[in-house]
């Protein structure tokens, strides 16, 4: 695929034909400037959309973030909707990471008080929130416990007081998704999920202390919390080895309800059952179980850095602003061609983005919209955005989740020392406390796109606006 | 055969976000095995020396990607409860496998696999053997 392949709509939307491929279904739409999407072009994450165009029941378009980069099967960066009548649902259009996604607290302490004591939070910080290969969560969980936190999501988090009512309200679905069914979930993942809630995991998971930088929208960050010159928390972490387990039984499982089902995709990764199959019920339950494992997961961590938090900044707390799922499968209302109708959004690196109004809005966002988090790489800028209405018309309601890698791993350890790069964050005044140094080296700023050109064209597609940025001063990493 | 290659092993190749391995053997049940020094290398594991069980393996999918797939996961399962297996004796089939496998301790593993994909994945016969790339979701 060439740049030249690629029709241009806007300065920051761009769309290839549904007779490009035999297999496609679908236009894609791609939301980048144009060198961004040279950059896409590099790797085969547009490849990769493409062949998703192919999913049975797909609608309108396959929608691709500025942050894409290549995954397997289906692009990191990606959204696509089913319909919900007689469209499918594909585990690996939602990913391994089943509700991978980021949470924000706000503080109320300024960066000038706190900065002494910066150190000391993230020791404290990495000593309470576990993290790292194989380290297992803060709580174990039996399985009766296990499979209320499949029912409830963060509801059990609040019943168990490692959560408040409002920390709830802030998180998308109130932290839960119904129709959760344990009975749809093999042993084998409750095994390996007991033992893992409130843990961060490896990889680019983290935590991470910030300051609000620059305020660009008062009123959306009054509404947030968010003041100037404010420490902020981001919290990056999903449902572990329970929702890893959960995809791999489907993806396997799919592999003969295909064949079933006579489905003929370009890659074996996009396996899928239809939504109203036995099968396709099945996994949407399954699913549903993972999400809510991930929502209770960071809700526990999040407890846990707060009391960090509070113990350190005596009278100071933590206030929940969001948190949001950026691997997962949702059923929402959309309107397609004029006609409100019943979709599976499946957003695998994509956040939702929901604008001002929407009715799954909480009361304290309903004027201003949803908060979106887009953290950028380590030692750089994250974001803080609202969704607007034009996401609801070009991309099912969806936003970019992150920076977007642009060097694979190798390539980056390759080209970072892991030592040199903590030395470099330090000397920029960004404490770094990480479980490996090599792994570190993996997640190094030069391995990730620019996160203020995503955030352009993220504005300039008209999907979210600015309300903050935020500048790290200190990690956690496993 | 392609004297620059050796006759049995794997290869790291590039890959933005995820880690892809290329895997070449002799036969199908030495491909089996390297694909499972390849996950033990991503791992970042180290072995203990002492045989603690052994563990037999019978899986039965619809092909052999499957079976490679199921093979993996299922020492990336064992790997997760500390134990890595250390001697093979493979049987494959067309549709199924039978592993008798030693296992001796993890003592320690650098990093985590979420999973291992379908993507792009097909296992080629050459007059050299057999090769298959691998896509591991980090």
């Amino acid at each position: 695929m060439e740049l030249r392949d690629i029709k241009k709509i806007s300065d920051y939307e761009w769309e290839i034909a549904p007779n490009t491929r035999p297999f496609m279904n679908v236009p894609v739409r791609i939301f980048a400037s144009e060198a961004m999407l040279r950059n896409a072009l590099k790797d085969r994450s547009i490849e990769q959309a493409m062949q998703a165009a192919a999913l049975p029941g797909i609608l309108q378009a396959v929608c691709v973030m500025p942050d894409v980069h290549q995954g397997y099967g289906f692009p990191i960066g990606g959204v696509a909707a089913t319909d919900f009548a007689d469209g499918v649902i594909s585990p690996g259009a939602i990913g391994y990471d089943i509700n991978c996604g980021v949470r924000l607290l706000a503080g109320d302490i300024s960066h000038v008080d706190a900065k002494p004591y910066l150190h000391e939070l993230a020791i404290k910080l990495n000593q309470a929130c576990p993290s790292g290969v194989g380290v297992s969560g803060s709580i174990k969980l039996g399985s009766k416990d296990l499979k209320q936190v499949c029912l409830q999501g963060s509801g059990w988090a609040l019943m168990k007081g490692f959560a408040s009512r409002m920390d709830i309200q802030t998180t998308e679905d109130q932290g839960c998704l119904e129709g959760a069914d344990p009975f749809a979930v093999s042993s084998r993942a409750f095994e390996r999920g007991a033992s893992q809630v409130g843990s961060l995991g490896a990889g680019n998971h983290f935590i991470e202390v910030d300051v609000v930088e620059q305020v660009y929208d008062e009123e959306a960050a009054g509404a947030m919390g968010l003041v100037k010159g404010n420490l902020a928390l981001q919290l990056h972490s999903g449902s572990r080895g329970f929702g890893h387990q959960i995809c791999t039984d489907f993806v396997k499982e799919f592999q003969k309800v295909v064949q079933k089902y006579h489905i003929h995709l370009p890659d074996r990764e996009l396996v899928c059952a239809p939504l109203q199959s036995s099968e396709g019920r099945k996994y949407l339950a399954a699913m549903r179980c993972a999400a809510n494992y991930a929502f209770c997961n960071r809700q526990i961590l999040a407890s846990s850095a707060r009391q960090v938090f509070e113990d350190l900044f005596v009278g100071h707390y933590l206030r929940n602003v969001y948190d949001l799922a950026h691997n997962i499968g949702k059923i929402e209302l959309h309107s397609i061609a004029d006609k409100k109708t019943k979709v599976c959004v499946h957003r695998k690196g994509a956040t939702r983005a929901f604008p001002a109004g929407h009715s799954e809005l909480p009361e304290i966002y309903q004027k201003i919209g949803q908060p979106i988090l887009v953290p950028g790489s380590m030692g750089t800028r994250s974001w803080v955005l609202v969704g607007l209405q034009a996401s609801m018309t070009k991309s099912f309601g969806s936003c970019s989740h992150g920076a977007g890698r642009l060097l694979s791993r190798t390539q980056a350890k390759k080209m970072i020392r892991g030592d040199q790069l903590r030395r470099q964050l330090m000397e920029n005044g960004i404490y770094v406390q990480a479980g490996s140094l090599a792994g570190l080296a993996e997640e190094a700023p030069q391995a990730y796109k620019d996160i203020d050109e995503v955030i352009t064209c993220i504005e300039g597609a008209g999907l979210a606006k600015k309300v903050a940025a935020l500048a790290p001063l200190a990690v956690i990493k496993g | 055969m392609d004297a620059e290659r050796p006759f049995s092993g794997f290869v790291e190749v590039p890959h933005t976000a995820d880690i892809a391995i290329d895997v070449f053997a002799a036969n199908l049940p030495q491909l089996f095995v390297q694909a499972a020094q390849a996950l033990y290398h991503i791992l970042g594991i180290r072995k203990g020396t002492e045989v603690q069980r052994k563990v037999h393996l019978h899986l039965t999918e619809i092909d052999l990607e499957s079976l490679l797939v199921s093979f993996l996961e299922e020492l990336l399962f064992y790997a997760d409860q500390k134990a890595v297996a250390c001697e093979f004796k493979i049987l494959v089939e067309k549709n199924s496998v039978d592993a008798e496998m030693k296992m001796t301790a993890s003592l320690s593993q650098k990093r985590e696999i979420k999973a291992v994909t379908y993507h792009d994945l097909l296992i080629h016969q050459n007059a050299n053997g057999y090769q298959t790339r691998i896509i591991f979701d980090i």
